[in-house]
Formats: C-alpha cells, structure tokens, sequence
C-alpha cells in the first residue's frame, strides 16, 4: 500500500492523507455502482443520485471503512424500490468480489436486502 | 464423533463471535461493565450499515426515497428519536453519482427545513442543534468528580484522562475492536504523524488480538 501512495501525500499530514484515501475509496464505490446499475438488462424506472453519508462524505476514509450511502428517486413506488433492492444485491456482490471484505461485513447487508426489503 | 463435534464448535465459537463483535449495531462496552465509560452515554458506532436497505432497523431508516420523504429526517420528530442519523444526513452527505439535479433537490430541501426559524425563538433550527451537540459535547467530556462536595479530584479516572489529546488515545483504544479504521481516524485527530499513526493503528491491532478482552493501554508517537 505505501509503495502507491505518492511521496508528496506519504509525507503530509494525517487529514490530507485521509483525504487522498477517501477520493481513491470513492472512485471505485462510483465505478461499483455504475457497473451494477448497468448490469441490469432494464433501464432504471426513474432518475436516480447515489450520495455518500458519513466518513465517505465526510472524506476521513480508511481501507477499512464501511461503504454507507442513501438514494434520492424521483418517485416512491414498489417498482422502484425492486429495482434498486437488486442494484444493491449486484453492487453488494461487486464488493465481496474485491476479496478485501470481512464476512461479516459481507452479511449482513444481505440479510437486510434479501430477507425483510 | 461427540468429541470431533465439539471441536467443530469450538472452532465456530471465535467466529460467531467476531461476527457479533463487528455486527453494525453491535455496542461496544470495551470497558466490560467494570468501570465507568469515561462518555456518559457511552459510543455507538456504524448506524447504518452498507447498504440503504436498513430494514432490520425500523422502516424509517431506509435511506432510499424521494427528495421530499428523505428531508424530513430533519424535522424535529424524527431528530428526538435518532439525532445520529439525522445529523449525518444533513451535513454529512456527498453527491457520488447519478442525477445531480436530484441531489441538489434534496440539499435545497434539507436547507430549507434547517434554515427554518422556531415560531417561538429567533435562532434558526440548524443554530438551536449546533448550540445542542456542543452542549451535549461538554457534557460528555465532564470530568467526574467525588461524591464528596468541593473535592475537585477525579473519582475514578486514571491520568490517562486528564487532557484532551490523552481522551483521544483513550477513544483510539475504545475502538480497536472495530477493524483500523475508526482507530486511524482518532489518531489523525490527534495530530500524530500520519504513517507513524498507521503503524501504530497496526501495532495496536496486532496486540489486540493478542490480549483480546483485557485493557491496556499504549503510547502514540506524537506528529513532527
């Protein structure tokens, strides 16, 4: 990891450090989601923005940090909702697969997605 | 077979419990009971999970709605029943992708609830929070002091505590049973070196798990 980190970043302080880390995190969360809502064969039912809360947004990310965001739609409804609970499922699989995810971090938003939605 | 058995059990133990230990709304008295939290309220942390669909939480904490619907996280009743949320949903958020024009939708919304003033009092909702977390803040950073009126000592905290900086190593140790991130973050508050911070936060990790369940505490390098 520190052989990635450019010199100029390496030797700063802990907030730009920090900084850094969270714009690298949110790219590949960006990417992940993109390619996940892609991946459905279906538009999306609605116009959609994906928008990061806590240490994400706040840009104090660690390797280790959860992912959390929220979803604005356009408009309530089951269709939508559907559509979104499988974006998540495939994005969800999509972290798993980078094999940097602890399992229990892995379970449990599969459990909250599949079982009670 | 029994005693095969129970080995597999045995073997399961240490993994049920990690899971427990780093479920998202798992607490965290690292204190095991036997001594007071230095917070009065004790931490909470990872309130809302990876993904927006919080459903084993009440259905209220579903993230995912309409401009309208997600806004009203700010209104005053949903603020007395989970201030966190509330107020990570106001100032903590960041457009990632998607339809810009919605999120900015949703910001104007949340602004306008804030910005709203009280019928009763001049400061504007967002004034009359700010005044509470500080308030809340300097309670929870309140020394303890004696039963004994007019004893100024502290009644049970060690001299870890008896500055800010120090309450901070404390709250880098409260977390470690949370994979680095939470501890790395604490650090960097701090102002130790960001490197120096990362070994540490790896250090510590590593006796961790050596002495899991025990308190101890350990001494930071301090930044350049």
């Amino acid at each position: 990891m520190r052989a990635n980190i450019p010199f100029k970043v390496r030797h700063s302080s802990g907030r730009e450090l920090l900084q850094w880390l969270s714009l690298k995190f949110e790219d590949l969360v960006v990417a992940a989601l993109k390619e996940s809502v892609s991946s459905i064969a279906e538009k999306p039912p609605c116009s959609y923005a994906f928008f990061s809360i806590g240490p994400l947004a706040q840009q104090q990310c660690t390797p280790s940090s959860r992912i959390e965001f929220g979803i604005v739609i356009e408009r309530a409804s089951m269709e939508v909702f559907e559509y979104f609970r499988l974006v998540m499922a495939l994005f969800e699989l999509r972290i798993i697969n980078l094999l940097e995810v602890c399992r229990s971090l892995a379970r449990s938003p599969s459990s909250s997605c599949h079982q009670h939605f | 077979m029994p005693l095969a058995r129970s080995l597999a059990f045995i073997q399961l133990s240490p993994a049920l419990l990690i899971d427990t230990i780093t479920a998202p709304q798992t607490d965290f008295p690292v204190l095991h009971h036997r001594t007071l939290s230095p917070i009065a309220a004790g931490l909470k942390l990872d309130y809302l999970g990876t993904v927006p669909f919080r459903s084993d939480k009440q259905l209220f904490f579903r993230l995912i709605d309409t401009p309208e619907h997600l806004a009203l996280w700010q209104e005053n009743t949903f603020f007395e029943i989970d201030s966190s949320v509330s107020l990570l949903m106001a100032e903590s958020t960041r457009f990632l992708a998607g339809d810009g024009r919605l999120y900015d939708a949703y910001r104007a919304e949340v602004s306008r609830i804030l910005d709203r003033k009280q019928d009763t009092k001049k400061l504007r909702l967002r004034q009359q929070r700010a005044l509470k977390l500080i308030r809340n803040e300097v309670e929870a950073f309140r020394p303890i002091y004696n039963a004994e009126p007019n004893d100024r000592k502290y009644a049970w905290l060690p001299p870890l505590l008896q500055s800010r900086r120090n309450a901070h190593l404390l709250l880098c140790v409260r977390s470690l049973f949370r994979p680095g991130s939470l501890t790395f973050v604490r650090c960097c508050h701090s102002r130790i070196a960001s490197f120096a911070c990362w070994r540490s936060t790896l250090e510590l990790q590593r006796r961790s798990r050596r002495t899991s369940g025990t308190w101890w505490t350990c001494s930071l390098p301090e930044a350049s």
